[in-house]
């Protein structure tokens, strides 16, 4: 059971001088399973990721990837992982093949396989009409599909994504929701942050809920929202985060 | 300050992906680097040149011409480790985007500097073969100029790279090409021999890199390499190995995305 623990995350932690960032958050997730951070903006959700793929040091806490430590061997660690950032950081002065193979040869991938492996991936996102379109031809949708597509050359076992569908039309957000769930059934681990109920819902197997650094609800998707006495994942996480007697005041102070 | 381990196939990845995007550029970046040194060659060389003569024991185009093969690689690799590298740092984050694969920041900034190198030699060499239609060239030995212009561009590339990485905002890269590089420019016997200057200026000048890339420069171009020319090469080399570890040593810190 322990081997197919892919991502390990223990007790991290980030701290800016006084200001806690990160306070004391730990979870594991299985290979082939999805689990989500939901949380406020500025909750954390962005710093946490950062510390698991290693360009944020953790104050104090651990991560491992398939049992490598990303603090000790980034280099390995990130041999593993795919990102899927919340800016697209594409490169335009490339076209879209070109941003394909621009990543992959960080990677040590030859030119030629670099090549091969792009058009295969631009293929499964649905972009295969579009390799020698200059980015800036893109949709919103197009972009973020390229991005996903460009954190898979290097075969990772989890990819990471932080707020994948923000800003996309509802066409592009269920392509991209198809797509993840095709890499999860070929037993891609998933670890992502949404401002989404449906996502999660849709998704994530698990779902860690966030409040100023701190884990304030985690468990089965499924399951949270009945814990609490609650319908879903979102109105859960809006009670949670203390939203529910925020909106009472507002509204007794206007009636 | 802990520095993290360098592969070398981290640092060649990064320049084979700047090449990428170079290689598409490269036709219309040929005028706006070799503009600059032939306008300062006809003006000057052919101008002032006029009024001049003999300098250093040789014809003052000669003179001049050599200077600027010198600096226009200084300026491109200028360039690409400033303007360039700024908007890979902070505007695109192009950098951040590579750090998040196995290449680390340090990587990045040592094939950043190389790269800058590279460009150095290429629209270097591209203005010696400029002075060669001129038939300036005096030597085979000036065959191996675009090692020291490798050498060169390298060594700008790693200073240009450490102010970008300080700079606050990108203005202040302005005060960095007009404060320092302009003024190496003209002061490191590029225009006129320091031998005939003030003292003072005389020993500011043995500061600038620049000062004896032209003269290392110089002398393989018309023959006579000296115990001189290997003091400016062993100059240049030791102080591009010391400049290199001040942006590997604060990247770090200075690139927080």
């Amino acid at each position: 059971m322990e081997n197919n623990v892919i991502l390990n995350v223990n007790s991290i932690e980030k701290r800016y001088g006084d200001f806690i960032a990160v306070k004391n958050i730990s979870f594991q997730l299985k290979k082939g399973r999805a689990l989500a951070i939901l949380g406020p903006n500025g909750a954390g959700k962005s710093t946490t990721l950062k510390m698991i793929y290693a360009t944020t040091v953790m104050t104090s806490g651990h991560v491992d990837i398939r049992g490598i430590d990303v603090q000790k061997s980034p280099r390995e660690a990130k041999r593993r992982l795919g990102i899927v950032m919340q800016d697209d950081l594409l490169d335009t002065s490339l076209n879209v093949c070109e941003n394909m193979i621009a990543h992959a040869i960080l990677f040590d991938i030859p030119w030629s396989k670099a090549k091969e492996k792009a058009d295969s991936l631009l293929t499964f996102v649905g972009l295969s009409n579009y390799r020698t379109k200059q980015i800036h031809e893109l949709s919103g949708g197009m972009r973020r599909r390229l991005v996903l597509a460009r954190s898979l050359v290097n075969n990772p076992e989890l990819i990471i994504l932080d707020e994948p569908t923000t800003g996309l039309d509802i066409q592009s957000r269920h392509v991209m929701w198809n797509r993840l769930e095709r890499l999860k059934k070929q037993g891609v681990s998933i670890l992502m942050t949404s401002h989404y109920g449906d996502e999660i819902e849709r998704l994530a197997d698990d779902v860690l809920i966030i409040d100023h650094g701190q884990a304030i609800a985690s468990g089965p998707t499924s399951e949270i929202p009945q814990k609490y006495g609650y319908k879903n994942i979102e109105q859960t996480y809006l009670a949670l985060t203390g939203y529910v007697e925020e909106r009472d005041e507002i509204e007794q102070t206007f009636s | 300050m802990k520095l993290n381990r360098l592969s070398v196939n981290g640092i060649i990845h990064v320049m084979e992906r700047n090449w990428m995007s170079f290689r598409k550029l490269f036709k219309i970046s040929i005028f706006p680097n070799l503009f600059d040194p032939i306008l300062y060659l006809v003006a000057m060389g052919l101008g002032i040149g006029h009024f001049v003569g003999q300098v250093s024991g040789m014809p003052y185009l000669t003179f001049i011409s050599l200077g600027l093969v010198a600096a226009t690689a200084m300026n491109a690799a200028n360039v690409e480790s400033t303007t360039n590298a700024y908007i890979q740092m902070r505007l695109d984050k192009t950098y951040y985007e590579i750090s998040t694969t196995p290449i680390n920041l340090e990587e990045i900034i040592v094939g950043q500097a190389l790269w800058s190198g590279i460009r150095g030699t290429i629209f270097g060499s591209l203005f010696l073969l400029v002075t060669a239609g001129m038939g300036i060239l005096q030597s085979w030995i000036a065959i191996f100029i675009p090692i020291v212009l490798l050498l060169t561009g390298t060594l700008f590339g790693f200073l240009g790279l450490t102010f970008t990485l300080i700079t606050p905002t990108r203005d202040y890269l302005n005060y960095y090409s007009m404060l320092v590089i302009q003024p190496m420019y003209m002061f490191s016997n590029t225009f006129f021999p320091l031998t005939s200057v003030a003292p003072w200026l005389k020993n500011i000048g043995w500061f600038s890199p620049l000062t004896h890339a032209v003269s290392l420069i110089r002398q393989m171009a018309i023959g006579s390499l000296n115990l001189e020319s290997a003091y400016d090469l062993l100059w240049l080399l030791i102080v591009t190995i010391i400049i290199s570890l001040v942006p590997q040593s604060i990247v770090q810190q200075k690139l927080n995305y």
